[in-house]
């Protein structure tokens, strides 16, 4: 019995041991190196005195992908591509292709309209007035859009309006075809 | 004889001993060389202009083929390593760089391990608080600007409570809008049911007092003639929080309303889109992403899918939350095909979203006052178990066996664990406004959930009991929580900008910072596969995040 237990407890401390050298030896196992698989050699590079590194971009970086949200910019810096942006996120959640006769209404023939429901013109000018000034179930956009961010809007509600939820755009940062895209 | 017999006993256990505690010593061991092995890269340094050096600084190298950012983090000497990544040309840059300037470095050359030029980082404001500038209040989290803003914690929770779920703290406190203004939106989005707020209800998420309170706070802090805050910023990681790699991959369409992602067990990514029929599948290894065209809906609904899932066989499984039905894709045939779901609320509000797939096919949730099971091809009702308190849960999960269906109870303070053998069920009350979703179980079958209100919250099996752990950082909401394989569990944090690990043997949190000031996760996927583990989500506002601890 007492040798069954010897027996036993040295089996599992060969084992232990045999495990133990197994991961350690696992360890030095060759790092996996894209660069090996690309047949260049890795480069090492000294490090160059520290000196101070201006940003290339000055005060803004064009990468800060927070920015282009909170400017509207992710699409285009302005046009109608950015006013499609900001009609998005501004309008189309009441004034979407969904809504009934009892919410807002479509913004798709705004300018083919004798008038705005407020009774504004259908002119550009009507249209910016509106968008400043709100109507009885709508803000005021006076205090958060600036000139050229209702320019960019009604550029695209003149000319692309308005949002299809099957044709969301394209990201301008995508590279990563590969495959294509599948329709 | 026997003196001789102990002493040999006694020698043998020791070299037992000793051999178990290599063994531990080598795993341990192993286990951090699995996750250095994931370095050798481009290495640095990052100091302040007068060479204090900088912990916690997000070190981003973007690559100048396929857009894919990937974010390191500098130690305490200030020092940063990263992967060894594809050679090729990057520009180097500091995510969220707050106080300091902002530093952008184009054409940077990476071919294995290069040592890069010490950044040297000069800070753009010599005051505490900072000012107000589209740059440095985009980099702002929801949390920040809540802190910011002046007001009690009772009109900033009202807040938090009701507008967690759907869009950035940011997106509203950016704005500035006449009290009309902010009752015109206060009530659209808090009356309208689904994404296209359309379907306006009498009742709204809250009574009209609460609706007034909160409007009335809106135009006080962010009125026409309110000045714009100055910020209080969270602190930058230390420590273990900077032992994260963190890669960004970029979707090729714009205001998609991501969703969900789930592994397909080959290394690539599936991800569902809120806001329109494509959904799509991420290789991480070159970014490409294929799209797939979810058929349209036969009906004037939104397209556009929430839940998605990957089955042991591949099969791809969503649910259109505005439609009402459930779709199935096989990869091999690129066939879809769809199952109607019964559910009461009308088209474009949405049907519950979240499901949970049993190995038999079955789809389970919580609905209409029972837990019910679903054949998955027929959309016919199978098994189904009442509920006594809570009508509905709004996240679905199963556990590994088969055996127990867990959900949170949002928008009530509860979690729902069915036993599936037995019909035994629990439902025990959370605190109020936690508000626990979606989650999943562990391997302890222990259902977790992350809480609306703000940190987790898990049923426990054994105890049948629920346990609630509240989040470090303030004003943030959890959407769902996911264990790994060690019982680890992982969440985003929507609003903090920060990805949570909670270790529930130690109750340790650690708050890992992202690149992006928002952490909007609504579903995450563990990848137990390697060791450490791998975590994806994908930010409601379209890209998709991997998340590689390095302990």
């Amino acid at each position: 019995m007492n040798s069954r237990i010897t027996k036993a407890l040295l089996a599992v401390a060969i084992l232990a041991v045999v495990l133990a050298a197994g991961i350690l030896i696992g360890r030095r196992s060759p790092v996996p190196d894209q660069t090996a698989a690309n047949g260049t050699a890795p480069q090492q590079q000294a490090a160059r005195p520290a000196t101070p590194t201006p940003s290339e971009a000055g005060v803004r970086d064009p990468y800060q992908r927070s920015l282009a949200i909170y400017e509207f910019k992710k699409a285009a810096q302005s046009g109608p591509d950015r006013g499609r942006e900001i009609f998005y996120y501004k309008c189309w959640f009441c004034h979407n292709e969904f809504a009934g006769p009892q919410s807002a209404p479509d913004l798709k023939t705004v300018f083919q309209r004798k008038q705005l429901l407020s009774g504004r013109p259908t002119t550009e000018d009507g249209v910016k007035e509106e968008i400043r000034e709100g109507g009885a179930g709508m803000a005021a956009y006076k205090y958060t859009l600036n000139d050229a961010d209702i320019n960019d809007l009604v550029s695209y509600l003149k000319s692309d309006c308005c949002w299809n939820s099957e044709s969301p755009p394209s990201n301008p940062n995508f590279r990563g075809a590969g495959d294509g895209l599948t329709q | 004889m026997a003196k001789n017999i102990s002493k040999h006993r006694n020698t043998v256990s020791r070299l037992a001993l000793a051999a178990i505690g290599l063994v531990f010593a080598a795993v341990s061991s192993a286990h951090a060389a699995n996750a250095e092995r994931l370095l050798g890269g481009a290495k640095g340094n990052v100091a302040t202009d007068s060479g204090q050096p900088l912990e916690g600084m997000m070190v981003q190298l973007v690559s100048q083929k396929n857009n894919m950012r990937t974010t390191v983090y500098t130690n305490v000497d200030g020092k940063y390593e990263f992967p060894r990544l594809e050679p090729g040309m990057y520009t180097l840059r500091i995510a969220q760089p707050r106080e300091f300037q902002p530093f952008v470095k184009k054409d940077v050359a990476i071919n294995g391990s290069p040592a890069l030029d010490d950044i040297k980082l000069a800070r753009a404001f010599k005051v505490e608080l900072l000012p107000f500038r589209n740059d440095v209040a985009s980099q702002m989290t929801g949390t920040e600007w809540l802190m910011s803003l002046s007001g009690t914690y009772e009109d900033k929770r009202l807040l938090t409570l009701n507008c967690n779920f759907c869009h950035s703290y940011q997106q509203i406190l950016r704005n500035h809008y006449d009290e009309h203004g902010w009752q015109q939106i206060v009530r659209r989005m808090t009356h309208g049911a689904g994404s296209p707020l359309i379907l306006m209800r009498p009742q709204g998420r809250f009574n009209d007092a609460l609706e007034q309170q909160l409007v009335k706070w809106l135009a006080s802090v962010r009125g026409p003639e309110v000045p714009d805050p100055s910020f209080m910023t969270l602190p930058r990681a230390k420590g273990r929080q900077t032992r994260m790699i963190i890669t960004e991959y970029e979707l090729p369409r714009l205001e998609m309303a991501t969703h969900d992602v789930h592994g397909n067990g080959d290394g690539k990514i599936w991800y569902s889109t809120h806001r329109s029929s494509f959904v799509g599948l991420l290789d991480p290894k070159t970014g490409a992403v294929k799209e797939y065209h979810v058929p349209l809906p036969d009906k004037e609904a939104l397209p556009g899918t929430h839940w998605i899932h990957v089955d042991k066989k591949g099969i791809v499984w969503g649910s259109e939350n505005w439609a009402h039905n459930i779709w199935r894709f096989d990869p091999k045939t690129e066939q879809f095909s769809k199952v109607h779901w019964n559910v009461r609320e009308p088209i474009n509000a949405p049907m519950g979203g979240n499901y949970a797939l049993g190995d038999d096919g079955t789809i389970w949730s919580t609905r209409n006052n029972k837990t019910q099971g679903i054949d998955s091809l027929t959309g016919m009702e199978v098994k189904s178990f009442p509920t006594k308190k809570f009508a509905s849960t709004y996240g679905s999960a199963i556990s590994n066996d088969n055996r127990y269906f867990g959900g949170g109870a949002w928008p009530r303070d509860g979690v729902v664990v069915t036993d599936l053998k037995t019909g035994e069920m629990w439902e025990p009350d959370t605190s109020p406004n936690s508000g626990p979703a979606r989650g999943e179980f562990d391997p302890q079958n222990n259902y977790w959930a992350g809480m609306r209100g703000g940190g987790l919250v898990k049923f426990d099996i054994g105890k049948k009991q629920v346990f609630e752990y509240k989040s470090p950082t303030p004003f943030t909401a959890f959407y769902t929580a996911h264990p790994d394989k060690n019982g680890e569990v992982w969440a985003g944090e929507s609003h903090s900008g920060r990805y949570a690990r909670f270790n529930p043997k130690t109750e340790e949190w650690v708050e890992y910072v992202l690149p992006e000031p928002y952490g909007f996760d609504r579903e995450s996927w563990v990848d137990n596969s390697t060791d450490p583990v791998t975590v994806w989500y994908t930010d409601h506002d379209g890209w998709i995040t991997r998340l590689q601890p390095l302990d």
